[in-house]
């Protein structure tokens, strides 16, 4: 087979940030190639839909979801613990939550992102 | 389907050096994918030796093999000219070629692989080959590649010496004064980044011909050299060894297809972590 050490089959990839642009990109790429993925994100909201999305192309029982801030240690112990729990062993830790500042005009009278 | 950008069937990849260790290995990782492989090596008895081994393995319907001197441009065109009468498109050229020195003893009154006494023909032609034929190989094949619209893709084969300088004291023998200790010659450092920059030129040059241009950089590939050399050499590497030969095989794939379609004008390293410490 050409493309065995591609497969990802029986691993489980953790993604920080899963509910972005590319967080979302990433669980599919992992789910492509046959991994288990637990989305994490700090809203509730938008981790659903990004299950929801993600799920009409792919087994929605390889999709877990968690909430949680990366910020936050004990909030990301309690993951893992969670995880560990449910017999889960997180193979791929793909750390991709940011906060992606947007460059907007702004009508005010300082501009907040200048560096001053 | 998870793998259809890794997809090649219906191109074809030009390898020069093919008959060398990483050269067969480049070919299979393409045949793998499914492209054929037109194989390139200036000697005709390894060539087809690298043939008769890819055979056994994959379907020869799908190799093809020309003898051919990357350092002579006559001979570069020569090639491209059978090809293209027997209707042959390169779509990918792997620039793998090289005179690779090995570091031997040389029981000599002085060491020739040292600066001091590096002789100016061993320069000519480790240029010549190594990146000099790069450059023709690109300027034919490539100049092809962005004439027809289709574009293409060129892979250059640097090394982890594109990003370090080489530690002679892998090489050092206890037994020699400083003045005959064997040394990784100054070629190779200055071919294989020469390589990087070629390639970042050809990645800007083609870019709106639908060219790409990358550069892998291996780390030594272990190959049954001696103990020592092979234990001094796993100690500067995180990951404690060298390479395995088919260890490239799965970055060829991708950067000779369209999985690394936003991928140009990079050099790939991959070194075991030999360049993170």
């Amino acid at each position: 087979m050409a493309f065995e050490k591609f497969d990802l089959s029986s691993k489980t990839a953790l993604i920080t940030g899963s509910a972005g642009l590319l967080g979302i990109e990433h669980a599919e790429a992992l789910l492509e190639t046959g991994a288990n993925v637990v989305l994490t994100d700090i809203s509730q909201g938008s981790l659903t839909s990004a299950r929801i999305q993600i799920a009409q192309f792919f087994d929605i029982k390889k999709i877990i979801t968690m909430v949680r801030d990366v910020t936050q240690a004990a909030q990301v112990r309690e993951v893992a613990d969670k995880l560990i729990k449910d017999g889960y062993c997180i193979d791929i830790l793909i750390n991709n939550a940011a906060i992606d500042p947007k460059v907007m005009g702004k009508q005010g009278v300082v501009e907040t992102s200048r560096l001053e | 389907m998870p793998f259809e950008k890794f997809d090649l069937a219906g191109k074809t990849g030009l390898i020069t050096g093919a008959a060398g260790l990483l050269g067969m290995e480049h070919a299979a990782a393409l045949l793998e994918s499914g492209a054929k492989v037109v194989l390139t090596d200036i000697d005709d008895v390894l060539l087809k030796a690298a043939y008769n081994r890819l055979a056994k393995n994959y379907d020869p319907v799908n190799i093809l093999m020309n003898v051919m001197d990357v350092s002579l441009l006559e001979n570069i065109r020569r090639v491209a000219e059978q090809l293209w009468q027997a209707n042959v498109r390169i779509d990918i050229l792997i620039n793998n070629a090289a005179i690779d020195p090995k570091v031997n003893d040389s029981n000599g009154v002085f060491e020739s692989s040292r600066l001091e006494n590096f002789p100016i023909d061993q320069w000519n032609l480790q240029v010549a080959v190594g990146l000099t034929g790069a450059f023709l190989c690109s300027q034919v094949f490539g100049a092809a590649m962005a004439k027809d619209g289709k574009g293409g893709i060129i892979l250059n084969i640097a090394s982890d010496l594109s990003v370090f300088s080489p530690d002679q004291r892998l090489y050092r023998k206890t037994e020699l004064p400083d003045d005959r200790q064997p040394v990784k010659p100054v070629t190779y450092s200055v071919i294989k980044t020469g390589l990087v920059g070629l390639t970042r030129y050809l990645a800007t040059y083609w870019a709106d011909r639908g060219v790409r241009s990358n550069a892998l950089s291996p780390g030594g590939v272990f190959n049954e050299q001696g103990e020592d050399f092979v234990n001094r050499l796993s100690s500067l590497i995180p990951l404690g060894r060298m390479a395995k030969r088919d260890e490239y095989r799965s970055a060829v794939q991708f950067l000779c297809s369209e999985a690394s379609s936003y991928t140009n004008g990079q050099n790939i390293i991959m070194d075991g972590g030999r360049s993170s410490w």
